[in-house]
This record gives C-alpha cells, structure tokens and sequence, in this order.
C-alpha cells in the first residue's frame, strides 16, 4: 500500500491491480514489482494463474500438456 | 568470446570482454544486453548449462537452438507417454516430436536419455503408440525399439547402481560420472550391446577413446566394475572377455543389490 497508494484511486477497476503490482521495464532493472515473502511451505496450489510470454517459443504441445497440469491443479494459465 | 548455453531454458548468456547480452531461442540471433546479476532470471532452475569458449553469435545461437530441440524433443516424448493427459495432447506431442526426429542428432539425444533409466511404470507405451498418427514412423519405431530393451535397461541401470560410490572417488563425482556417462551414450551402448548379445570384453576400452569419459576420475576402474555388475546381473558370470585387470576390479567388491527392483520413477534431471 505504501508504495502503492498514489495509483489506487477508488475508482481503479479490480481488473487493473494486477498491472499495479507488475510492470515490466525494457530491461530487468526496470521492472516494477511487489515483492512477497511467503512464510511456510509453497506449492502449486499457492497458485491461482500463470501467465506465460508468447514470446518464449513453447512449443504447443507443451504449452497443452502445462495447461492440463495446472487445470488438475485448479491454477489458470494464460498465454499472451 | 565465452558462453553459458541452456537448452532447457532456451537462453544463452555471451560474454565478450566488458559486453554481456543474452540470446533467446526463436529470436533470430537478436543478442540484448544485459548484466550479470540477470543469470537467475535469465536460467531459472535449468540444470543443463553448458559452458563453452572461443564461439561467435552465430555460433552460439546454431547451439542454442540445437540443445533447445533436444529438450523440446524429450519434454514432447515424455508428454506422449504421460497417460494422465490428453489423448489429444499426446497425438500432438507425437506430432510435433516426429518433426524434431528428423534430425539425427535429436534422436540421437532421446536415445541415450531413455536407455539409461528404465520407463516408470505410469509410462503408457502402449497407448503413445495407439495414439500415434500414422505418419509419426520416426517415434513409433523408437517407442518400439525402447519396450524391446526394457529389460536391458533395467539390467544395465541396476547394475550401474550397484558401482560403489567410493569407486567415483567422492564429492560430486558421482553425478558427474552419471550424467557423462548418459550424455556420451555409455547406458545405450552396453543395452545395445546386452541386447544384440554382444561381447562386453572392449566396452571399457571403447568407452576410454571418449576423451569425455577418460577425463572422469577413476573412470577406468568404475566402467570395470559396471561391466562386471552387469555381467552377474544378466545371468552370464565372466568371463565373457573381460581383461584381468578389470576382473580383479570387479572381485574386489561384491554386488551391492541384487534381486530387488528399486523404485522406477524416472528423474528430472536425467540427462546427458
């Protein structure tokens, strides 16, 4: 929220958070992010949705096999 | 110029100098800059890395792309095995693999992986091949010549864990010699070799031309005593050519397991 709190007016659409918390820079340095500690054990069902860059070359096969790995897991998957 | 290279995560990191750019897979040789501190970013968890001196861009990116088909290839082989996806998803990896088959190298790669660790049993080499397009003749021949030898890998596989860790010589020299070991053929060799009944007698020797395996510590007196495992394991007690030398390495030390089937389950970094 310290961070945060000049970009979250009110009427920010929830849809919007999620670029509030990552922005991606040209280069790694540049990025904006919230960084969080998690305390305990982490595994997929931490998780709720994957984004995946298009832009890593995944071939679609895998791409699929990923997705159905991750529906079983109750995580989403998007790829743009 | 130097590089770090890695398949698996489709990266490679060149350093010329002061300059240091990386280079993505399906970039078209495009290198960004970047610095150091990326490498995590840039490698992730990726156990592949390659390490190789006096290359240029191009270079690099033909190697890139090369060990990312290799991986691929092998990511697509295990998909059309896993009976828990798809029938769709299997078809697509088989698809997809029956393209990367094309290059020998590729096939090559998947060969040594899978006859070095026998298939868990979750693997359903029956259904990849029913679900196989009909024109998917590269994988469908693998997939069939990998069930043949089973029983051949298991024998060389068990017998490899039954090398006693002291004859590596500590440290990280084990996994060392194991990946090594996978990556120069030396499992697909002696499977071949049990399979076609073949002699064992110079597979020590042939190994030891490999200036890779010549250089793992201890390598002469390990290949000796796998051989020798082996030999026991497959119900034929030497000698079946085996030179002194190597069978004093092998009386030296007695089985360490035999007639138990150890878990199956295939590693995540089983590779060469």
């Amino acid at each position: 929220m310290a961070k945060l709190t000049s970009k979250l007016p009110s009427s920010l659409p929830e849809a919007e958070f999620a670029r509030l918390l990552l922005r991606r820079g040209l280069r790694p340095e540049q990025d904006h992010f919230v960084e969080v500690h998690i305390w305990g054990p982490l595994s997929v069902h931490s998780i709720e949705q994957i984004t995946i860059e298009a832009t890593n070359n995944l071939s679609p096969a895998i791409l699929e096999a990923l997705r159905e790995n991750l529906e079983r897991a109750g995580v989403e998957m998007e790829v743009f | 110029m130097q590089a770090v290279v890695s398949g698996r995560a489709g990266v490679a990191l060149l350093l010329d100098g002061e300059q240091i750019v990386s280079l993505r897979v399906g970039t078209g040789g495009n290198a960004e800059p970047c610095d150091l501190e990326d490498f995590p970013f840039l490698f992730g968890d990726a156990n592949d890395l390659e390490f190789v001196e006096d290359v240029d861009l191009p270079q690099v990116a033909e190697r890139l792309s090369r060990e990312h088909s290799r991986q691929e290839a092998l990511q697509l082989m295990l998909i059309s095995l896993d009976q828990s996806l798809s029938m769709r998803t299997r078809r697509a990896a088989g698809e997809e693999l029956e393209n990367l088959l094309a290059e020998k190298e590729v096939q090559d790669f998947i060969e040594r992986v899978l006859h070095a660790h026998v298939l868990p049993p979750s693997a359903d080499l029956t259904g990849a091949l029913v679900i196989l397009p009909g024109n998917a003749g590269r994988v469908r021949k693998l997939l069939r010549a990998l069930e043949a030898c089973q029983q051949n890998i298991a024998s060389v596989q068990y017998a490899w864990e039954g090398i006693p860790r002291s004859f590596f010589g500590g440290g990280s020299n084990y996994e060392q010699a194991r990946a090594v070991a996978v990556r120069e053929g030396l499992f697909r060799n002696l499977v071949k070799r049990c399979k076609e009944r073949e002699s064992l007698a110079t597979f020590v020797s042939a190994s030891l031309e490999n200036q890779a395996v010549r250089d793992l510590p201890n390598a002469p007196v390990w290949l000796g005593k796998w051989v020798a495992l082996l030999q026991l394991e497959e119900g034929s007690p030497y000698p079946v050519g085996i030179p002194l030398s190597e069978q004093s390495v092998a009386e030296a030390d007695s089985p360490r397991r035999y007639g138990s089937m150890p878990d199956t389950g295939l590693e995540e970094d089983d590779e060469g």
